[in-house]
C-alpha cells in the first residue's frame, strides 16, 4: 500500500514547472544569483550542429574548435592502435593476439562498429565501468580508523554495479536506485528473484566510521557531510559540502541549501537488507494478509461459536467461587492470580467480589503528563507510521479483539507482534555480521522502527511483552564496538505480561534518535508503546473493562461479567470485537481458560483451514537470504542550520529542498525522508546537471579528459567546458535519444573520428597552440589505471579468471605491511581475478594498485591522478606477482607456440602485450637480448631466457600506456 | 616533430610543469624542480627566507603525557589523590570517562642545562640536550581520538585523505637528491592509527607521497632485484629501454612515456642508493654506541637505527623524514590508559637515547642548523588518573618540542594552567605548528596551495599563524 503510493509519487511525470530565479520567495531570503555560468542551471537542449567535415555530430563540434584555433587534426590511427585503445576503454583489458589478428584481417567497412558491439557485450564492460563508478562513491569494505572494522557485506553493492552496467540499466534508473532504491518498485535480478534496486543504496554507508566518538553528534555531522559530499559531487558535479559552515564562497549554494539537503540524508537509517528474499516476502506478506483478512470472519465466527455457552458458565463459576472457593478451584486460582497481577483481565472482577488480597489497581495516567513524549503507540492502528524492515514484526498493528495472525487466538491488547509465520527466515551461511553489538544482520527482516525524536529526559520506556533487542540509534551512530556508546544496544526480557522496560540514555540528553526493536532469539515479542520521560509511565494505552461501581453482591458482579463476555462474543461472531477493545482481554481470557469453567475446547475448523493454507504458502517460499548494507527509509527530518557548522550552535530548522538556485523544489512534503522527492527532481529529463555530469564522466573515460576537466565540480572553481555546445548536445541526446543507455553513449563516443585519431602530434605547431590538447587535435597517450595494469598482466599471462567470484578475494599483503587489524594475506595473484573483485580494506589497500594511484576512498574521485613514481618501476621490476606472471606468460608461449621460431614467438608476445606485431628492429633487439639472457648464467635455457624477455616486455612504458 | 626536453625531475616535462603551475604549484616549486641539486639552504623567490633544509619529525604516536615529561606542575603533587572535580573544577569529557584522582607524576622534574628548562627523569638523555630544545607547552588538538588526531597532526584535517605535511613539503620543495624521494618514513614497526594514509599524498601528485623504509625486514617494497644472476636485471632494463625508444622513433614520443622511462632510471638508481643508505656499518663504533645500537634493549636498537638513518637521509638531501615508534608495548604506543609508569617508561627507554644522539650527531656535523627536528604526539594526557594509575586523552593542552633549523634553543613557549590541563597562555593549534615548519623551510603557508575539489587547499586550510617568538634571530 505504502510502496504503491510512493511509486505514484515517483513515476507520474510531474513537470517541475519552475525555473532558476523564480525562488525569490524561498525561506532565507531568495535564491542567489546564478554566478558567471548561468547555463549550468538551465536544461541542456539540442544544439545546432556546425557545418564542416566529420563523420559524426560530435566531430563537427570538435572540428569547429580546431578550425577556430587554427589546428590541424592528427591523422587516423591504424586499426591495431584503435583496437587496443577501444579494448582498454570499454573492458579494461587488452585484445588477445587472436583478436588483434582477426581485426587486422577484417577489411569490412563495419569492422569498428562490430568490434565496439562485441566489446560492449562482454562482461568486462561492467567490470571496467563499475570500477570507475566505485571511485565516485569512495567504495571500501571496511571503515578505516582504529581496527578498520568491516562494513558487513559491502561488496554486494559492487556486484550490483557490475550487473547494472552490463545490463545497461538506464542512467536515470541507476540514479533513482542509488537515491531511493529501497523505496522504488524493485527491479529484480535476472533470475527473477532478489532485489537489485535496494543494493544501490549501500553506497551511503561505504564511508568511514569511528567506534567511540566522544562528540557523537559532531561525528554524525561529519558522516552526513561525507554522504552529502559524495551525493552532490557524483550526480550534480557540485561541491555543496563547501557550504557546511557558510554560504559557498564561489557557487550560488547557500548554507541553507546545505542543511535543506542534509535533512533528506538524515532521515534514512542503516540496515542489512535480506535482498534475496525481501521481494518474495513482501509479496507473500500481502498474499498472507489477504488470506487472513478473508478468513478472519469465519475464524472469528468459529471461535465465537465455540464460546457460546461460556457467559453462562462464567456467571455460574463466579457465583460458586464467591460462595465457596473450594467448589470452583480453577476459578479460585485465577482470581488469586488476578489479585496479584496488575494486568490480569479479571483484576477488576476480583476487586468487585472483594476477593482476598484484591485491591483496585493504582490509577495510572495515560497518556503520561507533559513533558513526557509518547514516541509511538502501537495499540491502535494509524497512530504512528508503520516502519519495519521486512514482515517479521507483522504487517501492521494488530488491534485488540482481532485474530492474532497465524493463530486461533485473539489479541488481548493492540500492538506490534512478532509474526511467527516468518520464523523460518534464515541468513545464508558465510554472510557477514556487523562488527560490535549492533546486530543489524541478525535482526534483518524482523525489526520495528519508531519515529525519530529528541531525548529530553534521557530515559526511554518500552511497553513490551516477551524478549527484545533494542537499539537506540542516537545520532545514527552504529559502530558500537568501543569503550563508549555500548548502552545504545540492550537486550530486554519483559516476561509474559506487558511491562514497562526502561532504557537509560542519560548521556545523550538533547540528541536525536529513533529506536529499532526486534525479537530476541526465538522468544515472542509484542511491542505496545514507546515513551520518552524521566520516569516510567504509570498507565498504559490499553482499553479496560470493569464491572462498574455499586454492585451489591456476587451475583450482580457475575451478571456484569457474564454480560460483558456475552457482548464480546456476540461482537466476535461478527468479527467486530475490535470495536470494543476493552472487552478483548476478557474474551481472550475466557477463550484460553475454558477449563476453568469446566468445559472442553472446541477447535474452530476455519482456523484449521487457514493454518493449512499458511503452511502451503510457507512451503513455496525461499527462506534463506544473504544480506547487504542498505538504506532504510525513515521520517522526514528538517535539519537545523548550524552556525559555522557547529552542532553546538543550531539556529532553526531548514525545510528540506533542493538548492534554491535550481528553483523552489520542496523535498519535505511527503511522509518520508524526502529521498523519493529527490529522485523525482534528479530524474527529471530537464534536469540541468545530471545528464551533463554523466556524459562528461563517460567522455573523460573515453578521451582521457572531460569536456569539463573537473568532473566533480562544474562550479565556478571547476574548469569551464572546452566544448559547451557539444556537452549540451550530448547531454540532450543521452536523455532523449539514448534514453540513458550508457552503452549507447560509449559506443557513440568511440565511433567518432576524434577517438580514432593517432596520438602523434600532427605538426610541431599543434603542441604550441594546444599544449594541453584541450581541442583534441590528437588522442592523448595515457597511462593505464592501476586495475588495468594488473588485469593486463593476468590477461597476457593467461592466468585471468573471468566471472564474478562468490566473495571478494582477500588482498595480498607483503610481510612489511603491518598494523592494527591486519587481515590475513590473500593469494599473491588474487586467484587470477580482476582487480575490481579484490577486497578493499581502508587501512590495507592493495599495494600494487596504490603504487599506480589507486585513490584513497574518502570522497568522490571522478578523476584519478596519474603519477610517475619510482615505486611503480620498482613494482614492475621486482614485484613477485609481476615475475610470476612473466613466467606464466613465457610458459604459455612455449605451450601455444612450441615449434615457432624466434620471430614468430616475439610477434605473439608483442600482439599480446602491445596489440601489434613487432617491427624488424624490435625482433632484432629481442633476439640479441635472448642470447644474452641465456648466457647470463650457468644452466639457463630457453625457458628462462623467454621468461626474462617476457618480464622485460612487461616493464616497458608501452605496456602500461595506451596510445 | 618537437622532442621533449629532458628535465632533472623524473616524469615531469616542461609542459607538465606548466600544467602543475596552472594548478597553483607556483614559481617556487618550479624553481626547486628546475634548480636541482646542491645541499645548501636556498631562498625561494616570493616566499620566506629558508632557515632549514630538511625536517626530521619524531612522531610520538599514542600521546605522551606532558605532565610527566616537559610540563612541570607542582600542584599535582600537593593534591595527589584528591577528587579532580573538587580541586580542579569542571572537567572536559574524556574518551573513557573513567576519571580517577589527581595524579602526580611518577618521575621527578629538574631544571636542566643553562636554560633551566624543566624536564623530568623520564627522559634523562634528552634532558642533557635541554639547551637545544624549544619546548612548546601550549599545543592543542581538535580531536581526542587517535585516528582523527593523527590525521589532524599530519594533514591539518581530522579526516582521511588529505596530504600529509611531508607530502606538502615534498610538493613545495622537491628532493635535493635525485637518487631518493623527497619524503621518507622510517618505520619502526608501529603503523599509526589511520594507517599509511597518515603519510599519504592525498590529492597531490603521487611523487609527493612518503616512501616507507622499514627498520626491520624489507626496507622498501620491491627494492631488491629478484634476479638470481648478477647483471640480468640491468640487461632486462636495457632491453626495455631500447624497445621503448625504438617504438617511440616510429610511433612518436610523448611526455608520459618519457616520464615513465626516466622513472625507471630513478628506480634503478634507488636500488643502489637505498642499500648504500642502509649500510651503517661504516659509521664507526662511537657513533653506533651513541645511538644505542649496542643497547641491550631491542627497541632502543631499532629506534637508534631509525635515528641514524634519519641523519643519513637528511645528509643526502631528503626533505622530510618521519619516524614511527617501535612496537614497544604491543599496539599500546604511548597510549597509557593504565599503568603509565610501565608504559611511558618502556617507550622512553626505546627513544630517549637515540633522540639525544640524533641531536648531538647533527650538531657536531653542522647539520642541526639546517635540520628542523620536531618531536610531537597527536595530543596529551590528563593530569588526573584514568582508573588508578593511567591517564586518558587530553587535547586541551600538551607539550611538543622543536630543535635546530632556525628555532630558538633552550626556551619554553606558552603554558598550560596550574594543572597542566588546558593551554592558557599562547594557546596554539596544530595549524600554527604547520605554519611554522613551512616558514622555517622558507615556505609561506598561505601560498602553498593545490586546487582540488573546487578550492585552493592548503596544509593549514584557512588557519595557522607562524609562531614568531620561537624563531631564532638572524
Amino acid at each position: 500500500m505504502r510502496i504503491s503510493r510512493l511509486i505514484a509519487v515517483l513515476f507520474v511525470a510531474v513537470p517541475l514547472g519552475v525555473h532558476a530565479g523564480e525562488a525569490a520567495g524561498s525561506p532565507g531570503g531568495g535564491a542567489p544569483a546564478a554566478g558567471s555560468r548561468p547555463w549550468l542551471w538551465k536544461a541542456p537542449s539540442a544544439q545546432q550542429v556546425p557545418d564542416g567535415p566529420g563523420s559524426t555530430d560530435m566531430d563537427r563540434f570538435i572540428g569547429q574548435r580546431l578550425a577556430a584555433a587554427g589546428l590541424r587534426a592528427a591523422p587516423a590511427a591504424d586499426d591495431r592502435t584503435w583496437l587496443r585503445r577501444a579494448s582498454f576503454v570499454v573492458t579494461g583489458l587488452p585484445p588477445s593476439p587472436d583478436e588483434v589478428d582477426a581485426f587486422a584481417a577484417d577489411g569490412s567497412p563495419g569492422r569498428r562498429e562490430n568490434a565496439v558491439d562485441r566489446l560492449l557485450a562482454m562482461p568486462g564492460f561492467g567490470e571496467r565501468w563499475a570500477r570507475h563508478w566505485l571511485d565516485l562513491v569512495r567504495y571500501a569494505e571496511t571503515r578505516g580508523h582504529e581496527d578498520d572494522y568491516r562494513i558487513a557485506n559491502a561488496w554486494h553493492y559492487r556486484d550490483y554495479l557490475v550487473r547494472a552496467f552490463n545490463a545497461d540499466v538506464p542512467y536515470d534508473r541507476v540514479v533513482a536506485e542509488h537515491v531511493a532504491g529501497d523505496i522504488l518498485e524493485p527491479r529484480l535480478r535476472a533470475d527473477g528473484m532478489g532485489n537489485e534496486s535496494v543494493l544501490a543504496t549501500g553506497w551511503a554507508f561505504l564511508g568511514e566510521e569511528v567506534h567511540s566518538p566522544v562528540d557523537i553528534r559532531q561525528d554524525e555531522c561529519d558522516r552526513m557531510d561525507n554522504k552529502l559530499d559524495v551525493l552532490t559531487k557524483t550526480f550534480l558535479g557540485l561541491t555543496v559540502a563547501c557550504a557546511r559552515c557558510h554560504d559557498h564562497k564561489f557557487d550560488p549554494i547557500r548554507q541553507r541549501d546545505y542543511y535543506a539537503m542534509a535533512g533528506v540524508i538524515r532521515g534514512g537509517a542503516y540496515r542489512q537488507v535480506r535482498f534475496d528474499t525481501d521481494v518474495a516476502h513482501a509479496r507473500a506478506a500481502r498474499r498472507l494478509g489477504t488470506m487472513r483478512a478473508e478468513a478472519s470472519g469465519a475464524v472469528a465466527a468459529g471461535i465465537a461459536e465455540g464460546m457460546r455457552e461460556m457467559p453462562g458458565r462464567l456467571r455460574a463459576a463466579l457465583v460458586t467461587v464467591a460462595a465457596d472457593p473450594g467448589k470452583a478451584p480453577g476459578m479460585a486460582s485465577e482470581l488469586d492470580a488476578a489479585a496479584k497481577g496488575a494486568r490480569h483481565p479479571l483484576r477488576s472482577v476480583a476487586v468487585a467480589l472483594g476477593w482476598k488480597g484484591a485491591v483496585p489497581a493504582a490509577p495510572g495516567a495515560w497518556p503520561p503528563p507533559a513533558p513526557a513524549l509518547v514516541v509511538a503507540n502501537y495499540t491502535t492502528a494509524g497512530l504512528v507510521p508503520w516502519r519495519t524492515d521486512g514482515p517479521g514484526m507483522g504487517m501492521g498493528v494488530v488491534e485488540a479483539g482481532r485474530i492474532v495472525p497465524g493463530t486461533a487466538r485473539l489479541a488481548d491488547h493492540g500492538g506490534a507482534r512478532r509474526d511467527r509465520f516468518w520464523d523460518a527466515m534464515r541468513i545464508a551461511p558465510g554472510n557477514e555480521g556487523d562488527p560490535g553489538s549492533l546486530g543489524a544482520t541478525e535482526r534483518s527482516g524482523r525489526t520495528l522502527r519508531t519515529p525519530s525524536f529528541r531525548l529530553a529526559s534521557g530515559k526511554v520506556h518500552y511497553l513490551l511483552r516477551g524478549k527484545a533487542r533494542v537499539y537506540a540509534a542516537v545520532d545514527s551512530h552504529l559502530l558500537i564496538a568501543g569503550p563508549l556508546h555500548g548502552v545504545l544496544v540492550q537486550r530486554m526480557d519483559a516476561g509474559a505480561e506487558p511491562r514497562w522496560m526502561t532504557h537509560d540514555l542519560g548521556a545523550y540528553v538533547g540528541h536525536r534518535l529513533h529506536v529499532e526493536i526486534a525479537p530476541d532469539g526465538d522468544a515472542p515479542l509484542d511491542v505496545f508503546a514507546v515513551v520518552e520521560a524521566a520516569s516510567a509511565p504509570t498507565g498504559t494505552p490499553f482499553a479496560e473493562w470493569a464491572p462498574g461501581e455499586g454492585l451489591v453482591d456476587a451475583a450482580a458482579v457475575a451478571d456484569a461479567a457474564a454480560g460483558a463476555l456475552a457482548e464480546g462474543i456476540r461482537l466476535l461472531g461478527r468479527n467486530e470485537l475490535w470495536t470494543r477493545p476493552g472487552l478483548a482481554p476478557l474474551v481472550e481470557w475466557a477463550r484460553g481458560n475454558e477449563s476453568v469453567m469446566g468445559a472442553g475446547r472446541s477447535v474452530p475448523t476455519a482456523a484449521e483451514a487457514l493454518a493449512a493454507a499458511e503452511r502451503e504458502l510457507a512451503a513455496g517460499l525461499p527462506w534463506e537470504s544473504r544480506t547487504a548494507v542498505a538504506w532504510w527509509e525513515g521520517d522526514g527530518i528538517d535539519e537545523e542550520l548550524l552556525v559555522r557548522g557547529k552542532p553546538t550552535r543550531p539556529s532553526g530548522a531548514v525545510e528540506r529542498a533542493v538548492p534554491a538556485v535550481f528553483g523552489k523544489v520542496s523535498l519535505g512534503g511527503g511522509e518520508g525522508s524526502g529521498r523519493a522527492e529527490l529522485v523525482r527532481w534528479l530524474t527529471d529529463p530537464a534536469h540541468p546537471l545530471v545528464s551533463r555530469v554523466a556524459v562528461n564522466r563517460a567522455w573523460q573515460h573515453v578521451f582521457g579528459r572531460g569536456i569539463v576537466g573537473t568532473p566533480d565540480n562544474f562550479g565556478e572553481l571547476g574548469e569551464a567546458p572546452t566544448h559547451p555546445e557539444l556537452l549540451d548536445h550530448l547531454a540532450w541526446q543521452f536523455v532523449n535519444v539514448d534514453r540513458g543507455s550508457m552503452k549507447s553513449l560509449v559506443r557513440r563516443l568511440i565511433l567518432t573520428d576524434a577517438f580514432g585519431r593517432s596520438s602523434r602530434n600532427p605538426d610541431a605547431m599543434a603542441e604550441e597552440k594546444d599544449p594541453g590538447n584541450r581541442w583534441l587535435h590528437r588522442m592523448p597517450v595515457r597511462r593505464l589505471e592501476a586495475e588495468a595494469i594488473r588485469d593486463a598482466l593476468l590477461a597476457v599471462s593467461g592466468r585471468l579468471q573471468h566471472g564474478m567470484p562468490a566473495r571478494p578475494v582477500m588482498v595480498h599483503l607483503p610481510d612489511y605491511i603491518d598494523g592494527r587489524a591486519r587481515p590475513a594475506s590473500g593469494p599473491l595473484d588474487g586467484d587470477g581475478r580482476r582487480s575490481v573483485y579484490l577486497s578493499i580494506r581502508r587501512n590495507f589497500l592493495p599495494t600494487l594498485l596504490v603504487a599506480f594511484d589507486y585513490p584513497t576512498p574518502f570522497s568522490t574521485v571522478g578523476r584519478r591522478s596519474s603519477s610517475n613514481v619510482p615505486a611503480q618501476s620498482l613494482a614492475m621490476m621486482n614485484d613477485p606477482f609481476v615475475h610470476e606472471q612473466a613466467r606464466l606468460w613465457a610458459g604459455r608461449l612455449m605451450r601455444e607456440r612450441p615449434s615457432a621460431g624466434v620471430g614468430e614467438r616475439v610477434a605473439w608476445f608483442y600482439k599480446a602485450a602491445f596489440g601489434r606485431p613487432p617491427r624488424e628492429a624490435e625482433v632484432g633487439a629481442c633476439e640479441e637480448s635472448l642470447a644474452g639472457f641465456k648466457a647470463a648464467g650457468a644452466g639457463r635455457g630457453d625457458a628462462e631466457a623467454w621468461a626474462d624477455l617476457a618480464h622485460a616486455l612487461l616493464t616497458t612504458s608501452e605496456f602500461i600506456h595506451v596510445r | 616533430m618537437k622532442t621533449m626536453e629532458r628535465l632533472p625531475c623524473p616524469g615531469l616535462s616542461r609542459r607538465g610543469l606548466l600544467r602543475l603551475a596552472a594548478n597553483g604549484f607556483g614559481a617556487m616549486a618550479a624553481h626547486a624542480l628546475l634548480g636541482g641539486g646542491g645541499a645548501t639552504v636556498r631562498a625561494l623567490p616570493g616566499h620566506e627566507r629558508a632557515r632549514a633544509r630538511s625536517v626530521i619529525f619524531l612522531f610520538m604516536e599514542g600521546a605522551v603525557s606532558q605532565v610527566d615529561s616537559f610540563d612541570y606542575k607542582p600542584l599535582l603533587e600537593r593534591h595527589h589523590g584528591r577528587n579532580p572535580r573538587e580541586v580542579m573544577g569542571r572537567l572536559e569529557k574524556t574518551q573513557f570517562e573513567n576519571i580517577g584522582t589527581v595524579f602526580k607524576s611518577p618521575w621527578a622534574f629538574r631544571q636542566r642545562g643553562e636554560s633551566g628548562l624543566w624536564i623530568s627523569d623520564l627522559f634523562p638523555h634528552m634532558a642533557q640536550c635541554a639547551d637545544e630544545l624549544c619546548v612548546i607547552r601550549s599545543m592543542t588538538s581538535g580531536f581526542p581520538e587517535h585516528t582523527s588526531a593523527n590525521y589532524f597532526l599530519h594533514s591539518g584535517l581530522g579526516l582521511q585523505g588529505r596530504p600529509s605535511m611531508g607530502a606538502w613539503v615534498a610538493y613545495g620543495l622537491g628532493s635535493e637528491n635525485h637518487d631518493m624521494p623527497g619524503y621518507v618514513v622510517l618505520n619502526g614497526g608501529q603503523i599509526p592509527s589511520g594507517g599509511i594514509d597518515c603519510f599519504g599524498n592525498g590529492f597531490l601528485p603521487a611523487t609527493c607521497q612518503a616512501s616507507m623504509l622499514n627498520a626491520h625486514g624489507t626496507p622498501l617494497a620491491n627494492i631488491a632485484p629478484r634476479e638470481a644472476v648478477a647483471g640480468l636485471q640491468d640487461a632486462k632494463r636495457r632491453l626495455a629501454s631500447r624497445l621503448d625508444r625504438l617504438a617511440m622513433e616510429v610511433d612518436g614520443t610523448d611526455a608520459a612515456l618519457e616520464g615513465a622511462l626516466a622513472n625507471a632510471e630513478l628506480a634503478s638508481r634507488m636500488q643502489a642508493s637505498v642499500p648504500s643508505l642502509l649500510e651503517i656499518e661504516g659509521e664507526g663504533e662511537a657513533t653506533r654506541r651513541l645511538y644505542g645500537l649496542d643497547s641491550a634493549n631491542p627497541h632502543t636498537r631499532t629506534y637508534g637505527r631509525q635515528c641514524l638513518l634519519a641523519r643519513r637521509l637528511v645528509e643526502r638531501g631528503v626533505r622530510f623524514v618521519e619516524l614511527t615508534i617501535p612496537m614497544v608495548d604491543g599496539y599500546q604506543r604511548w597510549d597509557a590508559h593504565g599503568n603509565i609508569a610501565h608504559n611511558h617508561g618502556m617507550n622512553a627507554r626505546a627513544i630517549d637515547q637515540p633522540v639525544a644522539a640524533l641531536l648531538r650527531d647533527l650538531r657536531r656535523r653542522g647539520l642541526l642548523e639546517q635540520t628542523l627536528v620536531v618531536w610531537a604526539g597527536e595530543f596529551g594526557r590528563t593530569p588526573f588518573a584514568q582508573g588508578s594509575d593511567g591517564r586518558d586523552h587530553n587535547e586541551h593542552g600538551f607539550s611538543v618540542w622543536m630543535a635546530g633549523g632556525g628555532v630558538r634553543p633552550g626556551m619554553a613557549y606558552g603554558a598550560t594552567d596550574d594543572w597542566g590541563y588546558r593551554a592558557v597562555e599562547n594557546r596554539l593549534e596544530m595549524h600554527d605548528l604547520h605554519a611554522t615548519i613551512l616558514h622555517l623551510l622558507g615556505i609561506d603557508h598561505t601560498r602553498l596551495t593545490f586546487r582540488f575539489g573546487g578550492r585552493d587547499i592548503r596544509l593549514t586550510d584557512v588557519h595557522g599563524n607562524v609562531i614568531h617568538p620561537v624563531l631564532s634571530r638572524g
